[in-house]
């Protein structure tokens, strides 16, 4: 018959409390993350400045992928397409002048997706949204890089 | 007799473990204990000043909407606290023009603006600069990106005081 180890039982009973203090520490996380509720959000990007197809190819109705881990979703519900401009100095006076830019267009979107809206951010899952942040959004057959100019709930 | 001797046997199983476990206690106190140790400075108010350049109206008003709120660092790797938005002024955006005589004149940007934006913060402070309670340098000529609720952009600090 095998004899009782005392030692054994201290290191079963160190990797025990270690895993307990990890559990508890991960169990507090998750219920902080489980107390928010997912709601319908929105935010509005801009295209950078290009083609009128690049514009042209983002539908209304179209699901698209947005956001730096490219899985978050979302829904185009308007779009606005405006001529791009750009800062040009005149040299003459002095002066800038916002210039439109021949055959270059911005689009407008307007994206709803679901959301958590918190005390202090805008969250498309564990990231969040804020104007001013640059990202990528694809949709079906086309892709853009742009900002988020507005953002709020619905 | 021959039971005792069994029974004291030396395990060297038992001891690879304990000395791992040994090994672990002591890396996590080395790298987080001292870590603690090495950063106690003293805390104290500080207020200063971030600018942020050539930004849009909506920037402008969410800004105001924020006067009063905490702000964080929106870095990739740091979400630094950087205290609360006490003060905020506006001014129209202007760049530097070369004129075709060869003058240079600082011209304004149209409906982009500057903003100065101040902030309270209990900065940790010693012989080496002030800090986030984080550890984040905001020495003068700082720069990071700083995010709230709504915005997120490019700051340099331009000013800062004890208050």
């Amino acid at each position: 018959m095998r004899k009782f180890n005392w030692l054994d039982a201290l290191i079963i009973l160190v990797i025990l409390v270690v895993g307990l203090v990890g559990f508890k520490f991960i169990k507090k996380k998750a219920a902080v993350t489980q107390t928010v509720e997912t709601k319908k959000l929105f935010f509005v990007f801009e295209t950078n400045q290009g083609q009128m197809k690049i514009a042209e190819n983002f539908k209304v109705g179209g699901d698209i992928v947005f956001g730096e881990a490219k899985i978050a979703k979302g829904v185009i519900v308007s779009k606005e397409i405006v001529p791009y401009k750009q800062k040009t100095a005149n040299l003459l006076d002095g002066t800038f002048i916002m210039q439109t830019v021949p055959e270059r267009y911005s689009a407008l979107l307007r994206i709803e997706f679901d959301g958590v809206e918190t005390e202090t951010a805008y969250k498309s899952g564990d990231e969040q949204l804020n104007i001013g942040q640059t990202t990528l959004v694809t949709g079906v057959g086309i892709n853009s890089n742009g900002t988020i100019i507005d953002i709020g709930s619905v | 007799m021959n039971k005792d001797k069994k029974k004291l046997k030396f395990n060297w199983v038992d001891l690879i473990i304990i000395l791992a476990i040994a090994v672990l206690i002591y890396g996590a106190f080395a790298r987080f204990g001292n870590q603690v140790q090495e950063t106690i400075a003293t805390t104290e108010k500080v207020q200063y000043k971030l600018q942020v350049k050539t930004v849009r109206q909506v920037m402008i008003d969410y800004l105001e909407k924020s006067i009063g709120a905490r702000f964080n660092m929106g870095e990739k790797a740091r979400s630094d606290e950087l205290g609360k938005l006490v003060d905020l002024s506006v001014t129209p955006a202007k760049d530097p023009i070369e004129m075709a005589n060869g003058n240079i004149v600082i011209a304004e940007i149209p409906e982009r603006y500057d903003a100065v934006l101040t902030f309270e913060l209990d900065a940790i402070i010693n012989s080496t600069g002030h800090y986030t309670p984080q550890l984040s340098n905001i020495g003068i000529g700082t720069q990071f990106i700083i995010k709230n609720k709504y915005i997120m952009t490019q700051a340099t600090v331009i000013e800062l005081n004890k208050i």
